[in-house]
């Protein structure tokens, strides 16, 4: 993989793909989804209603009170798998996807005319309708910055101090290390 | 190598020899490396979930025990539906404990709203058109339900607490209904949401609730008994019905309001010329 990568863009990967910028995003993603999922499992009744508020057609109330524990944990996940970096790619691909769907959601409810909280971190429910093309409009953008971040993750998931790293690639084979050997060997 | 002289006698044979050995040797690390990573990764896997366990545990831990210690909720009683029923408060089917306003003919369309008195939503939405909704209903345009609920008494216990007045959403409802039994119904409504406190949660005393009584007009008799009513916590069992209907029916939040059962947004809610034409269509089907 990297050595293909490595092979076609050399520069590609040095400069876009730089490890420290992959520990940045790593670092600030896992904050977010931590504090996220945090603030909504210490009010569960909170998260359950904001998850109503969203309108999602077929959404009962028990439903939602399964997934205003489910969301929370499941980000919390995200954000420990992000932090230490194991299957730091598919954390990423998932964390995009959910960012994907909170856009998706904050876009279809504020197109439906309502009013609410996007309850992102806690809260939630219906609010005034003042300033609210503000609101949602930071709010989607906030969210498209995550996604992006994760985006970026899923293409270049070999970063600075992270598990995945620590782990042996598929080890390139050049002939320093063909020489290695037959010394070890002799 | 050149200090041995037996090495030398050997020497066909060792390039061959050189790289078995050095292909085993290559088998032998790769081989631990594997392991390696194999135990990295069981041992990372592990770490991850004891932590996310630790995390989410430690959440609904503090969760559980900040509720109870930031603050205390009134004794509620338990639901019943038997519980006492303002005057003229719907007893069953699908507007149970709902308040019917107005002179509307039952062929009119039918305008169910939801309101917690602490919801600043709701507040800001009366100011914009509670008069408005108001004149549908006393002008025989729209058949009208004021349904109350106090789910914000739950997000709002310390706050509440702290202003002495815990489960104010409830208390307010109760203390509606007995404004109701005066003959108050709009009176006692529009002024609780004219007195809503900034910031939300400083919610309503028991004597901000009997001075709401008095705004209303109820005066004299009707007054002692109004505060006699609001004392005992008379309809309490009926504001705990509607709550538990509306948490039945995952009501999306306050204000909710549904015409002919169709849910109507909070802009066309607060814009009076919206939801006169909004009533008229669903007149029309």
């Amino acid at each position: 993989m990297a050595n293909e990568m490595t092979a076609v863009k050399p520069s590609t990967r040095r400069i876009w793909g730089h490890p420290v910028i992959g520990l940045i995003f790593r670092i600030v993603l896992a904050g977010i989804l931590a504090f996220a999922g945090i603030s909504k499992l210490l009010e569960p009744s909170g998260a359950r209603s904001a998850i109503i508020a969203y309108r999602i057609p077929g959404m009962t109330g028990d439903i939602a009170g399964v997934l205003g524990w489910l969301l929370p944990a499941g980000e919390v996940l995200l954000a420990v798998l992000l932090l230490v970096g194991l299957l730091t790619r598919w954390a990423a691909i998932l964390t995009a996807i959910l960012m994907c769907a909170f856009i998706i959601g904050i876009g279809s409810v504020w197109a439906r005319g309502y009013s609410i909280d996007c309850g992102c971190f806690g809260g939630g429910g219906d609010v005034s309708e003042s300033g609210k093309t503000w609101r949602y409009s930071s709010e989607i953008l906030r969210d498209l910055l995550f996604a992006g971040m994760a985006v970026w993750l899923a293409v270049w998931p070999k970063t600075l101090f992270s598990l995945d790293r620590t782990q042996s690639q598929p080890r390139e084979r050049d002939d320093s290390d063909e020489l290695e050997f037959q010394e070890a060997a002799r | 190598m050149s200090t041995s002289g037996s090495d030398k006698g050997s020497k066909p044979t060792s390039a061959r020899d050189r790289r078995d050995k050095a292909a085993a040797a290559r088998a032998a690390q790769e081989a631990s490396e594997k392991r390696r990573d194999r135990t990295i990764k069981i041992i990372g896997g592990v770490a991850v979930l004891v932590i996310v366990g630790a995390i989410v545990g430690g959440a609904v831990w503090q969760s559980r025990s900040s509720s109870t210690s930031n603050g205390t909720s009134i004794a509620l009683p338990t639901p019943n539906p038997d519980a006492a029923l303002p005057k003229g408060v719907v007893n069953s089917g699908d507007n149970a404990y709902a308040v019917p306003y107005g002179t509307a003919p039952t062929t009119a369309p039918v305008l169910q709203l939801w309101e917690d008195f602490q919801c600043p939503a709701c507040a800001s939405v009366e100011k914009a058109n509670g008069q408005g909704i108001e004149e549908l209903a006393t002008g025989g345009k729209a058949q009208l339900f004021w349904r109350p609920t106090a789910f914000l008494d739950a997000k709002l216990v310390a706050d509440n607490t702290k202003a002495g007045a815990p489960s104010s959403s409830m208390r307010a409802i109760a203390a509606w209904g007995c404004a109701i039994d005066a003959g108050k119904a709009a009176e006692f409504h529009n002024v609780v949401f004219a007195n809503q406190p900034t910031p939300e949660g400083a919610g309503y005393t028991e004597a901000a609730l009997l001075d709401f009584g008095k705004q209303s007009g109820i005066s004299g008799d009707a007054y002692t008994t109004f505060e006699k009513c609001v004392k005992d916590g008379t309809y309490l069992g009926w504001a705990v019905n509607s709550l538990q209907l509306f948490n039945d029916k995952a009501v999306p939040g306050t204000p909710a309001a549904f015409l002919n059962g169709t849910e109507v947004p909070n802009e066309v809610l607060a814009d009076k010329a919206k939801l006169d034409a909004a009533v008229a269509a669903a007149a029309k089907t």
